[in-house]
């Protein structure tokens, strides 16, 4: 049972190393030169001398698969390099910017369940109903509209007409509301769908039919029968909202100017700060693939049937 | 299945409640991940500013670039002060003497100042400052420490700087907000060692670091040994609000009090519900920058001048600034506004707007609409230019360079725009020159006239001028820069700013407003004449009984 | 994990010709076909030129004239909005074709040959699936430099790998059915099993999965309009439209609704077409 597992786990290494090369190659491909934007960004006009030497220094005359056994080698040592920007080292900066940008997704992961369990479980039950249809019609509207709208939306709701939620930045409970449910709309959509198509399937199994006509409690028959298998698959949605919410973190913490990671991104692009969008796209990148392994992982726990072979492929 | 027989039992949302306690805790776990940090209104008197970006208050070395501009002056002070249009004002140096040759600069400082940690202020203090920042090949762009030969303590409040050459814009530098001012010998490690790592901001201005969240907030408290006149509030905080959208409604609803400036731009669309708000004023002055295109000359039809002619005559400035900007700065005429040093209502004429003009001149350069098309041709060839810009530091500059487009479209020249996000667009300014026109804006306040034309208009026989040049424009700079007397600086000033005109050698748009949004319960506002120092913080009062 | 049989085929295949079977999928269809109509007929059907700047009839209301009003520089947002239809459209179709042109061979080659080629291929597809979506496109377009060639190879560069994917998995499946291997005993060429057995059989999903992503396609360009790596102004893309719009959410609140709502009713025909499409061809998760 185990070879499938062990496989799975080593194919990990290859997309690893892929990983680092996609990374390295964006700055390859990037217009200008890191060490002239280095010195700019300090507000140094550069002459030919001196960029000759910080690209000696920096190591940028070597070929190329040297200097990607060297960066590679430096990450492996989780040294990510020095920020143009700050001048701080890059893996201070995502100390730093981390936990606000983890505690803004966790509370968009749970503002989506707290919209999609309900509403799938409701939908399902109602299939066909106007409450299915209702259901449904929000969850298209959820995931029809752009971030920053909803965030717009939100803000002038909340913030202009009637000043009840603070508008910005990390704080207190109050301040996590409008930028999770911002970040959490299209992903409760996609979380009401799946529990309602893992529902139909569950109650149209012979299992189901067997335990209602066994005639156990409701609640148990309910919980055990028709929402429980469907939670399985949904494990599997986690991993790729994962990547989702990180990509949207981006848009919802400009809108709401959280101080995460996203925001660290997006000045590091404007500023074309090479060191900052490295590290973040490869600590991406790594937690998407590593979350995405722990799913499995448990998806394997939970459900030995399973075979790892030939890949989930699902939706985002 | 029967979905239908479900029906007799219970609606399924009873069964939820587990779900929605569970759920709840969660959040409310992830909420409370970190302790409510609400800024509860307390006595202390408080003001909060809206910063566009982070302080960097905990590397805020006076003689480096690392931080934000309008910091620096809050921690330290400079020898002397830019004032309005130029005048030189004392601050830390009482008075100072130049020899008739203006290569040596001495010093009288004030007797009653001390750091802000209790080191005495004194004619080393300064040396070492001076120290930290001479000759230092990042500096060279100033010529104050490029060209600085020694630094000499004459006695314990006089202090002495000789340069290889004279340079009359020495102590307008000396003023900028880095890296000239005066730092604490005791803000390196080992104290006093000029070469020393920077540990802490330690100065003579008004404020001194309270508290620092990085990228969220840094706040400044007032400086018990200052010199000057004592604060009129506690506490100066400033909010990084990178959104300019948010930070109107922060400044709606009162979340910050003051926004605006470079600090933290406000968009021009939202000012009307600014204006009179209800919690809301403006406070405003004529600013000392200008927008204006760059025209590059690689392009055969703009190296003909009666194109450039063309181009100017054919944007309407009027326009631009009521109708675009309702008013919230002037239509341009020449490239820098008259709030400047030695720019004056004469020397900065500019041209008028005249859509009949601009088609003659074009007609005589031979480019005529001959098919039609309504975009007029020469040997076959449509007049068609690429107009660069950028939106994250100036977002009106796409309303701009979208009415320019529809306006140069009327005499017959097709402009295509490229937005650039920041890095490429300074790119294509500074490096590639990738562009045909550029959206541009003129420095502002202690860096104009000469630093702004010898960034952009001067040519060596090494490099080309970075946005126009010419042989007669360059010697006309070297000239003023060489100028040992205000008289001898206008007349040669009134000679470039001519010269540029005549020329066309860009084409001056919208001089805008220096534009603040203040909370009204804060009287007092007092705007500064410089950009690095746009309001005078430590004036401002609050109203007690709001 | 999928049981294919050969009648579930021939339904998919049945079903492809007659989308329409399914009453939600059908609407979302006819939805996008009208936007389209009004798309193609914007030129005769726009009031006023979507261009033309009017400095003074800036931030009109709705009127006759101007049936949404003037945006900040005066233009028609009614004409902005439906000349905006194709400029909206034709990226992320474009986008799509594209990607599918790139996705579908090389998974459908990945899957039949398998072997190094295979194992390759989906190292690749696995790395560029590891970077969020939205991320790689704001990382490639903030490099790139903002423009609609940009965005397009941004957009297409970062979705190509899902259907890769997809359609690898199933080649792999397809291959082992009987009447593939029935057919490959007959001789018949790898060139004509796949287009004759494989890549039919893969179209359902395929289609289900493009019409949501085209959706979703539009939503990660709008994205991109917000953080001002959008389309070059002053062309009346929604996204653009709607960012722009953001700065009059109090004094004009219409300029960010009307290419909100435009954006909706896309995304919302996109979501219908997918939705039903997977309920009428029976597509799985």
């Amino acid at each position: 049972m185990n070879k499938a597992l062990l496989k799975r786990l080593i194919w990990t290494i290859p997309t690893l190393l892929g990983v680092t090369v996609v990374t390295f190659a964006l700055v390859q491909l990037m217009p200008g030169d890191p060490t002239d934007i280095s010195l700019r960004s300090k507000g140094i006009i550069p002459d030919a001398v001196s960029i000759a030497e910080i690209r000696r220094q920096m190591g940028l005359d070597q070929p190329l698969i040297a200097q990607y056994g060297a960066w590679l080698n430096e990450i492996f040592h989780l040294r990510l390099g020095l920020s143009f920007q700050s001048g701080l080292p890059v893996t201070k900066e995502l100390a730093l910017r981390l936990p606000a940008t983890l505690r803004l997704m966790g509370a968009s992961f749970a503002v989506a369940c707290i919209l999609a369990v309900p509403a799938g479980i409701v939908s399902a039950w109602y299939k066909q109903q106007h409450l299915d249809h209702a259901v449904r019609f929000l969850s298209i509207l959820g995931a029809s509209l752009p971030h920053f709208w909803i965030g717009a939306m939100l803000i002038y709701l909340f913030c202009i007409r009637t000043n009840l939620l603070p508008m910005m930045g990390d704080g207190g409970i109050m301040n996590y509301i409008m930028p999770s449910i911002t970040m959490a709309a299209g992903m409760a959509a996609v979380y009401a769908r799946m529990l309602r198509a893992g529902m139909l399937e569950a109650i149209a199994d012979p299992h189901y039919k067997a335990a209602r006509a066994r005639g156990i409690k409701q609640s148990r028959l309910i919980v055990q029968h028709a929402i429980r298998p469907a939670l399985l698959p949904f494990i599997t949605v986690i991993g790729n909202s994962f990547g989702y919410f990180w990509g949207s973190s981006i848009i919802v913490e400009a809108i709401f100017s959280w101080p995460g990671v996203g925001r660290l991104m997006i000045d590091a692009i404007f500023n074309r700060d090479y060191p900052v969008i490295q590290a973040i796209t490869l600590l991406t990148a790594a937690c998407v693939i590593v979350v995405n392994l722990a799913v499995d992982l448990i998806y394997y726990w939970l459900d030995p049937r399973i075979r790892a072979e030939g890949g989930r492929y699902e939706e985002l | 299945m029967r979905i239908k027989n479900a029906v007799r039992y219970k609606a399924p949302i009873e069964m939820l409640k587990p779900w929605f306690i569970l759920m709840l805790a969660v959040i409310v776990i992830a909420g409370c991940a970190k302790e409510s940090s609400e800024a509860a209104p307390s006595e202390a008197k408080q003001i909060t500013v809206a910063s566009s970006t982070d302080s960097g208050i905990n590397r805020l070395d006076a003689a480096s670039y690392e931080g934000m501009m309008q910091a620096y002056p809050l921690i330290y002070d400079s020898l002397v002060e830019y004032g309005e249009k130029g005048e030189i004002q004392p601050a830390l140096a009482e008075s100072w003497d130049i020899s008739p040759d203006g290569k040596e600069y001495t010093f009288h400082l004030r007797k009653d100042v001390q750091f802000s940690d209790g080191t005495p202020f004194n004619a080393e203090a300064v040396k070492f400052s001076v120290d930290r920042w001479a000759n230092k090949p990042e500096h060279d762009w100033l010529l104050t420490s490029k060209n600085l030969k020694s630094v000499e303590v004459i006695d314990e409040f006089t202090v002495k700087l000789t340069f290889t050459k004279h340079y009359y814009m020495t102590l307008a530098e000396l003023s900028y907000p880095r890296p000239f001012r005066i730092m604490s010998p005791t803000s390196v490690e080992p104290a006093g060692d000029p070469e020393g790592k920077f540990v802490k901001a330690i100065g003579t201005a008004a404020w001194v670091q309270a508290e620092y969240i990085q990228d969220v907030q840094t706040v400044f408290t007032p400086n018990s040994t200052y010199w000057g006149d004592k604060s009129g509030i506690d506490k100066l905080t400033f909010k990084v609000v990178p959104d300019s959208q948010s930070r109107v409604l922060a400044a709606q609803n009162g979340t910050i009090d003051i926004a605006g400036g470079e600090v933290s731009k406000i968009p021009l669309e939202s000012l009307s519900l600014l204006k009179n708000g209800e919690k809301t004023k403006l406070a405003t002055q004529k600013g000392t920058a200008s927008y204006f295109l760059v025209v590059n000359d690689a392009n055969k039809a703009i190296a003909d001048k009666k194109v450039r002619q063309a181009i100017n005559y054919a944007v309407d400035k009027q326009s631009i600034a009521r109708d675009l900007f309702d008013g919230t700065g002037s239509p341009a005429t020449g490239i820098l506004p008259t709030t400047n040093a030695y720019v004056s209502e004469d020397n900065n004429k500019g041209y008028s707007y005249n859509p009949g003009m601009a088609k003659q001149l074009l007609n005589e350069a031979g480019w005529k609409d001959a098919n039609g098309d309504g975009t007029v041709e020469k040997e076959g060839e449509n007049l068609v230019f690429s107009l660069v810009l950028q939106t994250e530091e100036y977002p009106e500059w796409k309303p701009l360079a979208e009415a320019v487009q529809d306006q140069l479209s009327k005499v017959g020249i097709q402009v295509e725009l490229k937005v650039l996000e920041q890095a490429s667009y300074y790119d294509a300014l500074w490096k590639n020159k990738d562009y045909d026109l550029l959206i541009y804006r003129t420095y502002a306040d202690a860096f104009n006239p000469l630093s702004f034309l010898m960034a952009l208009f001067y040519k060596t026989n090494e490099a080309p001028a970075v946005a126009f040049g010419t042989e007669q424009l360059s010697s006309l700079i070297d000239r003023a820069a060489a100028t040992l007397t205000d008289e001898e600086r206008f007349k040669a000033y009134n000679d470039i700013f001519q010269l540029m005109n005549e020329e066309a050698m860009s084409v001056p748009l919208f001089y805008p407003d220096d534009l603040f949004v203040v909370n009204n319960r804060i009287s007092d506002v007092q705007l500064g004449a410089t950009t690095f120092r746009p309001i005078v913080w430590e004036k401002l009062r609050l109203d007690e009984q709001r | 994990m999928r049981n294919f049989n050969i009648q579930r085929i021939r339904k998919m295949a049945g079903a492809i010709g007659n989308p329409l079977g399914n009453k939600i999928a059908s609407s979302g269809l006819y939805i996008l076909l009208m936007v389209i109509v009004v798309g193609i007929l914007a030129p005769m059907i726009a009031p006023h030129d979507p261009l033309a700047v009017n400095l003074t009839a800036k931030l009109l209301p709705p009127s006759l004239e101007y049936p949404l009003g003037t945006d900040q520089m005066g233009r028609c947002v009614f004409s902005r909005i439906i000349s905006g239809t194709m400029a909206s459209l034709v990226m992320p179709l474009t986008a799509m074709a594209l990607i599918l042109l790139i996705g579908m061979p090389l998974g459908v080659i990945a899957g039949y040959y398998g072997g190094v080629f295979d194992r390759i291929i989906m190292v690749v597809v696995n790395t560029m699936l590891s970077f969020p979506n939205l991320l790689l496109a704001i990382v490639l377009t903030g490099f790139l430099g903002p423009g609609t060639l940009h965005i397009l190879l941004a957009v297409v560069a970062v979705w190509w790998a899902k259907y890769t994917r997809i359609v690898r998995g199933m080649t792999l499946s397809l291959k082992e059915k009987p009447y593939v291997k029935a057919s490959r005993g007959c001789g018949s060429s790898d060139v004509w099993l796949m287009f004759r057995h494989i890549v039919p059989g893969t179209v359902p999903t395929v289609l289900v999965f493009s019409a949501l992503d085209v959706g979703r396609m539009i939503l990660a360009i709008s994205g991109l309009a917000f953080l001002g790596l959008g389309v070059a102004p002053p062309s009346p893309e929604w996204g653009a439209m709607l960012s722009d719009g953001r700065h009059y959410l109090q004094t004009a609140p219409r300029l960010l609704l009307s290419p909100g709502l435009a954006i909706l009713l896309v995304m919302a025909a996109c979501n219908l077409l997918g939705e039903g499409l997977r309920d009428a061809l029976d597509v799985k998760r």
